[in-house]
């Protein structure tokens, strides 16, 4: 794991230490270490496989890990499971709700479970679903629903937002305008975890990001620290191809081709 | 002055008021209490942050809040069941027509006759089946991961849903009584008190046994499968499609169904209040519905 960053924000909100986590024998997670900073956008990149989405699962307090600490604002995911839904929300891979709930019902019902919601008119508005507002689930477009998605994170008013694989499966369109959206996010002061295998989607968004490979740490780094240290790349995507194993599966595949 | 600024801060969370700040904020990691909240911002005056993760304690979620979701939670899944035409037809109608169809087609059937199956088939339809269905589809469209992640307990949409099948089959229910009396006239029963005592001891047991099919089944299809198998099953032993005698009825008259036909049997009849039935019903729902809360699986 490389140390390559000197963070420029001072109190971590999330910290992970030694984060160990096995389904059956298979090691999925194995001593996973990082802090998040307040207001920053923090990549989680790796291939398929890595342990991205257990790693946030374990920080949502979906999952339990085998070993290790973890602290989201103070708390801990598994023992206080009823008060980090409360500053935490995160964004699931597959986004799926009945077809017949319209975004208004959806998000005002989960806005109730909340004390302190978020004003759901103005997450309409920001996620610019106002037209949409009455239209059932079913009927929107996979962006659309990728922005319901987003608002359902972001509807209990969280200090940290968790968002997972966020633009996979969108036109190219869609994802720039739901990229600039998640900037909208960090910029309202919201902390944001984004987890993606999508190399320029990172690039683009993180200030900071790990790359995971295997359970295990890769590198650390801003995008740009990242680029710079290592020989010969100029974009995230060498960076990737260099500290993890997936271009060997690429090649792999190639030359069976 | 502390506490002001403790509250401002809490009242001006950018998705709240709807207004975005130019940049990024620090974190809000300030305790709720007022001793808490004053002690911090003390310290933090007097001395300047260190890097570390600080602490943010929360307590999940007020009373209040708690109501609100439930209700909230209520309306709203109960408008997305009306708008499933297949469940609310299935649950609504079957009772009515079975009643119109058995008393009008059958010789020598009159609609007294019909009207406990009629309540049985009203009681079961939406407890053992459309229950155990609908939980299937929100845990295979993880739906209910989705509440996971937020402060609500599962007994709330367990309730919320047991609401909705508790009025489904107190409206099929009350449908079949009002068409057979509209149609044939229907005979009074010789104690509606025990008919009302039974129909409402029976709708409670069938509900935790929903429940608890409901808070385990994976899929959608998963539920509507073994929620079609307890229907039958408790119909069967009810004898609410053939008549059951010897120790098929003594079975029967101890499930959660055929127990709370024994009682509406009694009801309408004079007969004697079956003790054992109700008793029996009462164990049915004091053992299934806590089982059914602890059970409950989100994924």
């Amino acid at each position: 794991m490389s140390a390559l960053t000197a963070p420029i924000h001072t109190t971590p909100v999330v910290t992970v230490r030694n984060l160990t986590k096995s389904y059956g024998t298979k090691e999925v997670l194995r001593g996973i270490d990082c802090d998040i900073y307040a207001g920053e956008i923090f990549g989680i990149l790796g291939p398929s496989g890595a342990g991205k989405s257990t790693t946030v699962e374990c920080l949502a307090g979906l999952r339990t890990q085998d070993s290790g600490e973890i602290r989201v604002l103070g708390l801990n995911p598994v023992t206080d499971g009823k008060a980090l839904p409360t500053i935490l929300g995160i964004q699931f891979q597959d986004a799926n709700l009945p077809d017949s709930i319209t975004v208004l019902e959806v998000l005002t019902m989960f806005a109730s479970c909340y004390d302190t919601p978020a004003d759901v008119e103005y997450l309409i508005s920001m996620l610019g679903l106002e037209e949409k507002r009455k239209a059932p689930f079913g009927s929107l477009s996979g962006g659309q629903k990728q922005r319901v998605s987003i608002a359902l994170a972001l509807v209990g008013n969280p200090r940290v937002v968790i968002l997972d694989e966020l633009t996979t499966g969108l036109d190219p369109v869609t994802r720039r305008q739901t990229w600039e959206l998640v900037k909208n996010v960090r910029d309202s002061g919201v902390t944001v975890i984004l987890v993606s295998h999508l190399m320029d989607e990172v690039e683009y968004l993180a200030d900071r990001l790990v790359i995971l490979d295997q359970g295990v740490i890769q590198a650390t780094g801003s995008p740009a620290e990242l680029i710079a240290a290592t020989d010969g790349a100029s974009n995230l995507e060498d960076v990737f191809f260099a500290r993890t194993s997936a271009l060997d599966h690429r090649c792999l595949v190639g030359n069976a081709k | 002055m502390t506490l002001a600024l403790a509250a401002s801060r809490a009242d001006t969370s950018p998705l709240t008021t709807g207004h975005l700040p130019p940049g990024n904020l620090p974190p809000d990691n300030l305790p709720t209490s007022d001793l808490q909240r004053t002690t911090t911002m003390t310290t933090a005056i007097l001395n300047p942050p260190v890097p570390s993760t600080p602490a943010l304690p929360h307590t999940g979620r007020s009373r209040s809040t708690a109501i609100r979701a439930f209700l909230t939670i209520t309306l709203t899944e109960g408008k997305v069941w009306l708008r499933d035409p297949t469940s609310a037809i299935m649950a609504l109608s079957f009772p009515v027509a079975m009643m119109l169809l058995m008393t009008s087609m059958v010789d020598g059937v009159e609609a007294h006759h019909m009207l406990v199956p009629s309540l049985a088939f009203a009681i079961a339809m939406p407890t053992v089946t459309l229950l155990p269905a609908t939980f299937g589809l929100l845990r295979e469209r993880q739906i209910l991961r989705r509440f996971q992640a937020t402060p609500m307990r599962p007994s709330a949409l367990l309730g919320a849903h047991f609401i909705i099948a508790f009025t489904s089959v107190m409206v099929a229910g009350g449908g079949a009584i009002v068409a057979g009396d509209l149609a044939f006239g229907l005979q009074t029963p010789s104690s509606i008190a025990t008919m009302v005592l039974g129909f409402c001891a029976g709708l409670m047991a069938m509900l935790c046994l929903g429940t608890l099919i409901a808070a385990v089944v994976p899929r959608a299809t998963t539920g509507t499968g073994v929620g079609m198998g307890a229907f039958f099953v408790s119909i069967i032993l009810a004898g609410a499609m053939v008549p059951l005698t010897g120790v098929l009825h003594t079975i029967g008259s101890h499930t959660p169904l055929g127990a709370a036909a024994e009682v509406m049997t009694a009801g309408m009849n004079g007969y004697p209040m079956p003790v054992t039935s109700l008793i029996a019903l009462a164990v049915w729902t004091v053992v299934l519905a806590p089982i059914a809360v602890k059970i409950f699986r989100w994924s």
